[in-house]
């Protein structure tokens, strides 16, 4: 079997890709990558498709042999990856020899790892996704465990390791990290009029803490409480749905969310502040600011415009596109 | 007979999802309409929306940003709003009828619910039995449709306290909600039978969608067994919540 060989899977590891779009209307949660930039960029480094799926790696530790040849690229928090015990890049591409072990230590700061694949990770595929949400229990559609096999596609051949071994992401390209001065920011939510105007402007005023019951469905956060309005039916939960639930703290849904949620909803945080926050650990503080939708489709379609026009030269400098 | 609809707010909620919203309330009238709308605005908007997910007063829909933005896709909702309060609210959705065996040993709380309103089991399963249920949302879990009005005679509220495991196939009264858990899961509940057929496989998907009503049969524990029911007993039967 081509592949690598998962010899510990760290505290969780799941393989994820963009999701399992079209089908929350009979309750599938679309899963996908939590943090979006370090997802698309671990694929860009291969020369991957955009929707390629990668592992998705919680709190480092992993441990895993190469079955085959492999040309990997990892990317996300930062966990000091080393092959054979020697240190490789934290955001660049990686080269492994059949029997060579990939480590992985506890991340200095944030929480999500990706590794990819040159044509992504083989694993199952179902309703056009191979994303994992363990909650649902379909099978082989988990929490990767210990002496499981990640398939790989063939290759890849002499030319392409020539072409990408050399690849990084310099850091100014990488996200904010959410505890910054950098806020994340909030569309305001459907129920946004009938929140407490004073309530409201706490949420943009004040700290929140990510407590520790956080995860892929949600996180929750500690800071000032805000008064749900009730009268609130079930309807269609997005990521970055922030729900107030009876006790006031805000919780912020991310990619394995219920599809339908019944708690009102003041704000919404855009899909990139998400991936922010998806890399945030209990005890860090986060901030709010609120801003338009416009501005939020603006900063993703500048994203994916990056994505686009950026590739490598030869020597690995990251570099715009001719033409 | 044309639709009395009321005018629905049409918001976006998010980077790449509008909120089209009719009302607040629970409605078993609104349900056809809504069932009917998220149709016709699949044919219409396919090409551009990710996602359709019709809730009691709402369907959300999810478009693909890198494809189109919230003014195009609100406009064109706009636009086909205007023709589709014409829909007939007839209900469109199947009928489905699904078996149940009302039983203590698989629902642990069928005994103190009958007991709690002066009704034997057989009365409570009659009364649940009787109406035709209307399937206003899926979510929660795959296939897992929440379905009304229940009788205010047997209408009862969640645990205090969900259960950590419910077995597949457990009949379960909210309020005036009941649903068929699918899948092992975790769930607040009051649990009064279990349904032998299984309400999602990776195969056929969800046996229910928005829109479809559901009658429900009592059988019995013959029955429950030939049609591939698991009669474990609930483990936790015995315990208080």
């Amino acid at each position: 079997m081509r592949g690598l060989h998962i010899e510990h899977p760290g505290p969780r590891a799941t393989v994820q890709d963009g999701g399992r779009t079209g089908f929350q209307h009979q309750g599938l949660s679309p899963g996908g990558a939590a943090d979006l930039r370090a997802w698309r960029w671990a694929n860009h480094l291969l020369d991957n498709p955009s929707d390629a799926a990668c592992l998705e790696i919680t709190l480092g530790g992993l441990s895993a042999v190469a079955e085959t040849r492999l040309l990997l690229a990892i990317s996300g928090a930062p966990c000091s990856p080393s092959v054979n015990g020697t240190p490789v890049p934290d955001w660049g591409t990686l080269f492994m020899e059949p029997g060579d072990r990939l480590q992985l230590k506890t991340p200095t700061s944030e929480l999500l790892t990706y590794l990819a694949v040159v044509g992504g990770w083989q694993t199952r595929k179902f309703l056009g996704s191979r994303s994992a949400v363990a909650r649902e229990g379909l099978d082989n559609l988990g929490v990767l465990r210990q002496g499981d096999l990640l398939p790989s596609p063939p290759g890849p051949d002499q030319e392409a390791c020539d072409e990408l071994l050399l690849r990084q992401v310099p850091p100014s390209f990488r996200a904010p990290l959410a505890n910054s001065a950098d806020a994340l920011k909030l569309i305001p939510g459907p129920d946004h009029a009938l929140f407490d105007t004073m309530d409201l402007a706490r949420l943009v005023q004040s700290e929140y803490q990510v407590t520790s019951q956080s995860d892929r469905m949600g996180y929750r956060l500690d800071g000032p409480a805000l008064r749900p309005p009730g009268g609130i039916t079930s309807r269609g939960v997005t990521c970055g749905t922030v729900q107030v639930p009876g006790d006031g703290k805000p919780m912020v849904l991310l990619n394995d969310r219920q599809t339908i949620g019944g708690y009102p909803v003041p704000a919404t945080v855009p899909r990139l502040d998400c991936s922010r926050l998806a890399q945030c650990r209990p005890g860090d503080s986060v901030r709010f600011r609120w801003a338009d939708v416009a501005e939020c489709q603006a900063e993703r379609m500048v994203f994916e415009e990056q994505l686009r026009s950026f590739t490598w030269s030869p020597e690995g400098h990251l570099l715009r596109r001719s033409g | 007979m044309a639709a009395a609809l009321p005018q629905p707010r049409i918001v976006p909620t998010a980077e790449d999802a509008v909120l089209i919203e009719f009302s607040q309330q629970i409605d078993p009238a609104l349900t056809p309409l809504i069932a009917a709308w998220s149709d016709s605005l699949r044919e219409a908007l396919g090409h551009l929306v990710t996602d359709l997910v019709p809730s009691y007063g709402s369907i959300t829909v999810y478009y693909d940003p890198d494809r189109s933005d919230f003014l195009n896709i609100i406009r064109s909702l706009k636009s086909i709003s205007n023709i589709l309060p014409e829909l007939s609210d007839q209900p469109t959705g199947r009928i489905i009828e699904l078996p149940v065996w009302y039983h203590p040993a698989v629902g642990p709380d069928l005994a103190a619910l009958a007991e709690a309103r002066q009704l034997s089991t057989q009365q409570v399963a009659k009364i649940h039995s009787d109406t035709c249920y209307q399937v206003y949302a899926l979510g929660f879990s795959p296939g897992f449709g929440f379905m009304g009005q229940v009788d205010p005679a047997i209408a009862t509220p969640r645990l205090e306290r969900p259960r950590v495991r419910i077995p597949a196939g457990s009949v379960g009264i909210a309020n005036r909600q009941t649903a068929v858990y699918p899948a092992v899961s975790p769930g607040g509940w009051q649990l009064i039978g279990r349904c032998p057929v299984r309400l999602f496989d990776e195969q056929s998907l969800a046996l229910l969608s928005v829109g479809d009503r559901v009658r429900f049969r009592a059988v019995g524990h013959d029955e429950f067994l030939e049609l591939g029911g698991d009669d474990t007993p609930f483990e936790g039967a015995g315990e208080q919540p």
